[in-house]
């Protein structure tokens, strides 16, 4: 049976290394919040039992992706008119187009804490401890592979009265102030060049995260008090949406990325890193399954030396085989010369949200 | 304006380090004596204004044809899943029409005339071009490939290289040799789904029927970057690896950049703001007929000159240089 080592036995033994990264999967997220984060597709849970023929568009666009549905819906509503000469055609489109939108935003809200204050202060500042390890000065960056607000919400909380000496963050995102507009509710994305300097990713977008066209644009809960859900109505009925990948397969998943620069630059900064022998990467709350294959295999691709990989209870449970097995088919894709050493480590030892 | 150095001195002056030369449509332009020129693809598409498919481009607000694609497509698709399959058919048939449209635009802006550049524009043009080690071109046309595939000029490759051919097509690849790059897109280049660019292959002077058989046939859409304003095209550019890769090669620069048959337009401002975060130390702008030109351009680049002073500005008369012979 495969040993577990303890997390803090897993960071001692990393320290052989320059720096430490690592990656988050929703098992951060359910482990905070296990009654609101489940996780499952948003289509999945998104109720459009009222509206049978709009699941038929969904079908007939061959997506589950919201966004296309929304566009197609909208253009289609514009450019009917031009063909039927009767004001009125496209209203069927308009209408449906407006119950997607809503729906979106129910089962977004309905699946997400509303505001920070859902999180006790306790959660939040052991959860800042264990990203300690990887943000502090000098260390590596943190990668997300959650759309949702935790992370985001665990680095803006940096008071922490009853510590001496509360852990200092890096937690730059490679966003900052519009250059055109600075007293904006948002603040925009630098661009590749800046990428490079970011301790935060996250690679499958954000739900503060809003593509407006030819900026993405991150609404800062600082600036806005706003609860989330007043937040993405009000942007969606700005023609913003907000930029995460939810459905599908790895593939598809892999198609939205690459259609997008900055979910694009955050997943070539996971390959320069892992591409880096003297780094380690630490894989927190993740299956390792294969839906998220588009970024899994860059770290059996790299030349990083030590993967620490978290495991949930009992290691011989199947689910957690599973995982032992996949890790080790990771480090399988690696060339003789550059082999990758897998460890496992006890997640619940990790504290992640307090003891 | 300064009296602007020649072709010849500006070689001379960029001698010991990299050299990269950015192509407008003023390279085009020149090659055809003035007679080759667009604006955009939609003016040559024969579509008559006040039709269906017209009226889409002005209701969308826009010249690209994907974008009018996609939303005759999904219009279709939409009223089919309402059960509306006559209109559905209606959107369908326009799609097929806006394909013939854009096949229409491609012949109509390569007149069967550019097939046969002339042996000695040819030679002439081969020259000029491989005195660069790299070339970024603005054109989407096709003069550019012809003339680095039938001249001289073969040094110059476009990263296609390393990829089988695979009916008709080959794949572009980070990690080939590539020393031509196609900031906006051009008509013999298509995506495949997975959004890795593809380039029609060639077969002899057959390329514009080979391209009219990609669109009516496997209905893909030449990849290419139509006119709009900076950030438009910006968004365009980001939302495709092949073009973004190019676009980061020319922010990545080092050397010198010449500019030819360019304008320094407001709506490409993003390829210069990209120039200007390059490392290049000098930057030598073509000037076409310096005694008209030269206010325009020095209004222009001067809040570049500004931002980088740590960059050489020269100004050459773009007519010394000589891009497709003497006689041009």
């Amino acid at each position: 049976m495969t040993k577990l080592i303890t997390f803090e036995q897993a960071i001692e033994d990393s320290s052989q290394h320059k720096k430490r990264h690592l990656i988050l999967g929703n098992g951060f997220s359910i482990g905070c919040k296990p009654k609101i984060f489940s996780y499952k597709r948003l289509y999945e849970q998104a109720d459009f039992s009222t509206n049978p023929e709009i699941e038929k568009v969904f079908e007939a666009l061959n997506t589950q992706d919201f966004e296309v549905v929304l566009r197609a819906l909208e253009t289609s509503a514009t450019i009917t008119p031009i063909y039927t000469g009767k004001p009125g055609a496209a209203s069927r489109m308009t209408a449906h187009a407006e119950v997607v939108k809503e729906t979106l935003v129910q089962t977004i809200a309905s699946n997400h804490p509303a505001i920070p204050a859902e999180v006790t202060d306790p959660q939040f500042w052991a959860c800042r401890q264990f990203l300690s390890h990887f943000l502090a000065p000098g260390g590596g960056h943190v990668f997300t592979m959650n759309y949702d607000l935790l992370l985001y919400w665990a680095l803006m909380h940096d008071d922490m009265p009853f510590d001496e000496n509360p852990p200092q963050l890096r937690k730059n995102d490679g966003f900052g102030n519009d250059e055109d507009d600075p007293d904006t509710d948002y603040v925009v994305w630098q661009g590749e060049t800046s990428a490079h300097s970011a301790d935060v990713l996250y690679l499958h977008g954000g739900l503060h995260l809003f593509d407006a066209g030819a900026q993405l644009q991150k609404y800062t809960w600082v600036r806005k008090g706003d609860s989330l859900i007043e937040q993405a109505r009000g942007a969606i009925n700005h023609d913003k949406f907000p930029l995460f990948v939810a459905e599908g397969k790895s593939q598809q998943k892999q198609t939205k990325i690459r259609h997008n620069a900055y979910l694009y630059q955050c997943l070539k900064v996971l390959s320069a890193n892992a591409g880096t022998g003297t780094h380690c990467f630490f894989i927190y709350g993740h299956s390792l399954a294969k839906n998220d294959d588009h970024i899994l295999r860059r770290l059996g691709r790299g030349r990083f030396k030590t993967l620490y990989v978290g495991i949930y209870g009992d290691p011989d449970f199947d689910d957690n085989k599973r995982i032992i097995g996949r890790a080790r088919e990771l480090a399988a894709l690696r060339h003789q010369r550059n082999p990758l050493e897998v460890k496992f480590f006890d997640a619940a030892s990790a504290n992640v949200w307090g003891a | 304006m300064p009296n602007p150095i020649t072709f010849a001195e500006a070689l001379e002056l960029t001698a010991n380090a990299r050299r990269c030369v950015l192509l407008g449509n003023g390279f085009s332009i020149a090659q055809a004596g003035g007679n080759f020129s667009y604006a955009n693809l939609l003016e040559h598409s024969g579509l008559e204004a006040g039709s269906p498919i017209r009226r889409i481009f002005e209701e969308l607000n826009t010249i690209d044809f994907e974008e009018v694609m996609h939303a005759l497509e999904h219009a279709a698709k939409i009223e089919a899943a309402y059960g509306a399959n006559d209109r559905s058919e209606l959107f369908r048939n326009d799609a097929g029409g806006l394909r013939e449209a854009l096949i229409h635009a491609v012949r109509d802006v390569h007149p069967a005339i550019q097939y046969d550049v002339p042996e000695a524009q040819h030679q002439a043009c081969a020259e000029f071009l491989n005195k660069f080690c790299c070339l970024f071109t603005l054109n989407y046309d096709l003069l550019l490939y012809w003339v680095v595939l039938n001249s001289e000029a073969r040094q110059h490759s476009d990263g296609f290289g390393l990829g089988d051919e695979v009916r008709g097509f080959r794949t572009f690849r980070e990690r080939a040799h590539c020393s031509t790059y196609y900031l906006h897109g051009a008509l013999h280049l298509f995506l495949n789904e997975q959004l890795e660019t593809q380039k029609r292959i060639v077969t002899s002077a057959t390329i514009i029927d080979d391209i009219a058989a990609s669109i009516r046939w496997l209905k893909q859409l030449p990849l290419y970057v139509a006119e709009g304003s900076s950030s438009q095209k910006k968004s365009k550019i980001y939302s495709i690896p092949y073009l973004r890769h190019c676009y980061e090669r020319l922010s990545e620069l080092t050397g010198s950049l010449f500019v030819f048959g360019h304008s320094v337009a407001e709506n490409d401002v993003h390829i210069y703001d990209a120039i200007f975060e390059s490392d290049i130390d000098k930057f030598v702008f073509c000037v076409h007929r310096p005694e008209n030109g030269w206010d325009h351009i020095r209004e222009s680049l001067a809040r570049y000159v500004e931002r980088r002073g740590d960059i050489e500005f020269h100004y050459v008369d773009a007519s010394s240089a000589n891009v497709w012979g003497a006689s041009s």
